[in-house]
């Protein structure tokens, strides 16, 4: 047996009493509260990410209550932030007469957040646009901090439910920022940079983004996607819900920088996610296949539009809708035949 | 049994409620049965935190425990006079469910090339290789030094003690089982103020450093000597803080239940060479393989020590998994080990041992996290091309991580090099590991920063797959 634990008794500083009250473990457990009551001060009340997510939502309503009176079947549009980024409200309700929720957020917090949000605001006769990042079907779905965080901090616990009991004690223990979130913090006060990337007046009317920030793209190469099992259950699961509830989707694919010598090869690698989707759920059928090679057209990520771009995308998106294509499997195969 | 989830302390807490309560029932009716009923107890806290985890491992263990007592039991009382060789047939049969489910599919199909498909991706039930390694410890243990067989509650409580269950560390009957012969459940104030100690050390370096680290290791298809690197030390700082953190909080959560277990790590990165790596990492399982493989093959004393020291890694990175890599692993530490052995009484500066120690021990992570042997050898080439480590390449490295990653890089660096360098402190000023980790006002800023820095996810336990 080990004798490394003797330290405790020869040391004056851990030096342990003969009471028969476990102190110090009492204390370590106030010291771990204390710090956790601090951070969900600070997670709910000065992050900034999540002020500005708060922000989102707030007007995200307004506009749902501003175009819910006069309109029913609405067109309701979710995911990432590309989403948030790319589809102008106002320009769908008055260029298109569509009238259109954009309740796209941050993929930082995860598909089941984002889709549980956009499953609340459904009615029956509504059109549910899935626009979810490839990124976030092509891989395990778990309950990130920050979709908890957002969940807690704009008072609307059920998105954690997922059609199960609310875990309320871990939503509440992920009140905390974490280290990527200390780390960057503490990295920009030490070299005086902004809190956060993105300020809370790029929101404009009904929630949608308008980036400000611009940052070079590089080259960005052709990548593979292929649907995770996890990513498939849930398209399956939206799909399933919203025959219940009469509700019209569809998969849009958000649009992503791509260098025009990659446009081909990007489309066709797309097209074999589409293929993947659409055995799903159906997916729009639009002609830029989520590939759009204009660098200027991007602010400060590959999938975030700069404010003229995100015009085009809502466009192009307002089409889609309005005639109601979708991929069928033969127009896949002979699509993707037609390129090889 | 995940540490790091709430939900495993949530079971615990109701767990030992329940039992408190009936406990305090129970011995109004039956004031004489205490032993009986806490053992009990504590069998079937243990089984049931099991259970809630895995069903099939759930059933092995409860195989694997019968099979161990009815055979020790037939074993001594027909045979008592040739019992060691009788331990030739026990042991295979201890160790038939971990073949099957770790290594079938690897010798069927991929040595000897048969084609089985219900072979492929059977699920490894969690942590049957430890407590497979403990009831075989404790067979032979029995058997060759002639140990009187534990009785059959104190055996299953041996082999299904929570805090070690699927992790280890793997005990020996000569430490564990006195304690579980004498185990009650008491109230221990002390034991469970240290406990609480080990627990915040553990959960430490569990939440806070492997978690976060877990962020940033992408095996991905390196082609730069910088990647490689970056990607070995990141697995190499992630493994050890997670099985160590584990392992501490097993070793404190067991404190407060009375019971010691044996400090699984020592600070294995603060080695001059790597004999006392081995010495300070996992030490449980090199002990294992010391006393039931080594030692029984002539150990250290014979012409053919090195063949015996390349037999015992190699079975041990078989141990970790079913896979040619784990056989390149093993066989790099043998050679390291032997390359050491020979150099005698050559002494090399300490600083310089300690880096050559370095190089060799994270170098060989490769083999460990690169489960696909071609690439793992063309990234091996890679480490060994001067060409490789050019200006562009550095450059081309960096390029791959955003600005804010590269500020967290660099605090989780600073943060993870801040608790290595007090873990060199302990073992040169007092030889023992964790010694100024566990003071109290660095546990006090340890709990704090688990709670501010620990990112909520990627908490599964890398050992739990072995």
């Amino acid at each position: 047996m080990d004798s490394s634990t003797s330290h405790f008794s020869s040391d004056g500083s851990t030096a342990l009493g003969t009471s028969s009250v476990p102190w110090w473990a009492v204390k370590l457990l106030g010291v771990a509260v204390s710090a956790w009551a601090v951070a969900a001060l600070y997670t709910l009340q000065g992050n900034p990410e999540i002020a500005f997510f708060r922000r989102a939502d707030a007007l995200k309503r307004e506009w749902s209550r501003a175009i819910g009176s006069g309109h029913t079947n609405r067109i309701i549009v979710f995911g990432g932030s590309s989403c948030l980024t790319s589809i102008v409200p106002r320009r769908m309700l008055e260029q298109h007469q569509l009238p259109t929720l954009n309740l796209g957020l941050g993929a930082g917090m995860g598909a089941q957040i984002l889709t549980r949000y956009a499953l609340d605001a459904v009615q029956p006769g509504d059109t549910l646009i899935v626009a979810l990042e490839p990124g976030l079907l092509v891989r395990p779905s778990e309950l990130e901090p920050l979709g908890v965080q957002f969940a807690v901090a704009t008072g609307q616990p059920r998105l954690l439910s997922n059609g199960r009991r609310v875990d309320w004690l871990g939503a509440l223990v992920g009140l905390r920022p974490g280290g990527y979130h200390v780390f960057t913090l503490l990295g920009k006060i030490i070299l005086r940079q902004p809190l956060y990337r993105y300020a809370r007046s790029e929101l404009k009317e009904g929630g949608w983004h308008e980036v400000a920030a611009r940052r070079d793209l590089g080259n960005p190469g052709v990548g593979k996607l292929t649907l995770s099992p996890e990513g498939k259950e849930l398209l399956a699961t939206i799909y399933r819900e919203c025959q219940r509830r009469g509700v019209r989707v569809a998969y849009a694919f958000p649009w992503q920088f791509c260098v025009p010598e990659d446009l081909t090869a990007t489309q066709r690698e797309d097209l074999l996610f589409v293929r993947e989707v659409a055995a799903v759920i159906p997916v729009l059928r639009e002609p830029s296949l989520g590939a759009h090679a204009v660098r200027e057209h991007f602010a400060d990520t590959l999938l975030h539009p700069i404010g003229t771009a995100a015009a085009l995308r809502t466009d192009e998106l307002a089409q889609a809708v309005a005639s109601w294509t979708v991929w069928t499997p033969e127009e896949v195969e002979a699509r993707l035949s037609a390129g090889k | 049994m995940n540490f790091a989830e709430l939900s495993f302390w949530e079971h615990l807490g109701v767990g030992l409620a329940i039992i408190l309560s009936l406990r305090f029932v129970f011995l109004r009716i039956f004031p004489g049965k205490v032993e009986f009923y806490d053992k009990t107890a504590l069998v079937v806290l243990g089984l049931a935190l099991l259970l809630m985890v895995s069903v099939v491992a759930f059933v092995i263990y409860i195989a694997l425990s019968v099979v161990t007592y009815v055979g020790l039991k037939w074993i001594q009382s027909r045979h008592p006079r040739h019992a060691t060789k009788y331990l030739l047939v026990l042991v295979p049969m201890q160790l038939l469910p971990l073949f099957y489910y770790k290594y079938s599919d690897f010798v069927v199909n991929r040595v000897a090339g048969l084609d089985i498909e219900t072979l492929r991706n059977l699920a490894i039930p969690i942590g049957i290789s430890f407590h497979s390694f403990q009831l075989v410890g404790l067979a032979v243990d029995t058997l060759v030094f002639r140990h009187p067989i534990p009785s059959f509650l104190d055996s299953l409580i041996f082999g299904s003690y929570f805090p070690q269950l699927v992790a280890g560390p793997i005990e020996r009957r000569a430490d564990l089982l006195p304690q579980v012969e004498r185990f009650r459940f008491r109230w221990r104030p002390r034991d469970i103020d240290e406990g609480a100690t080990w627990i915040a050390v553990g959960l430490f370096f569990k939440c806070c450093l492997a978690d976060n680290l877990a962020e940033y290791f992408h095996r991905g298809l390196a082609n730069n000597a910088y990647q490689v690197w970056m990607a070995n030390v990141l697995f190499g700082l992630r493994i050890y803080y997670d099985f160590a953190g584990y392992s501490l909080v097993a070793l404190g959560l067991s404190r407060c239940f009375g019971i010691r277990l044996t400090l699984n790590f020592r600070s294995p990165y603060c080695s001059t060479d790597i004999g006392e790596f081995w010495r300070r990492w996992h030490i449980t399982l090199s002990q294992w393989f010391r006393d039931y493989v080594y030692v029984p093959l002539g150990g250290g004393r014979v012409r053919f020590w090195a063949l015996n020291i390349l037999v015992v890694f190699i079975i041990s990175g078989i141990w970790h998994g079913a896979g040619w890599n784990f056989v390149w692993w093993g066989v790099l530490h043998a050679v390291f080990l032997i390359i050491v052995r020979c150099s005698g009484k050559f002494v090399l500066p300490r600083p310089l041992a300690w880096a050559l120690t370095m190089v060799a021990a994270f170098g060989a992570w490769l083999c460990f996290y690169e489960l696909d042997t071609s690439v793992m050898l063309s990234k091996m080439a890679i480490l060994l091309r001067p060409a490789a480590y050019s200006l562009s390449e550095l450059k081309a490295t960096m390029a791959l991580y955003s600005p804010g990653d590269k500020i967290v890089l660099a605090g989780l660096g600073l943060l993870t090099l801040l608790t290595l360098g007090i873990e060199w402190l302990s073992v040169r000023r007092t030889d023992q590991p964790y010694a100024y980790l566990c003071k109290r006002p660095v546990v006090v800023v340890l709990v704090i920063l688990t709670v501010l820095l620990a990112p909520g996810k990627n908490n599964g336990f890398i050992y739990f797959a072995f």
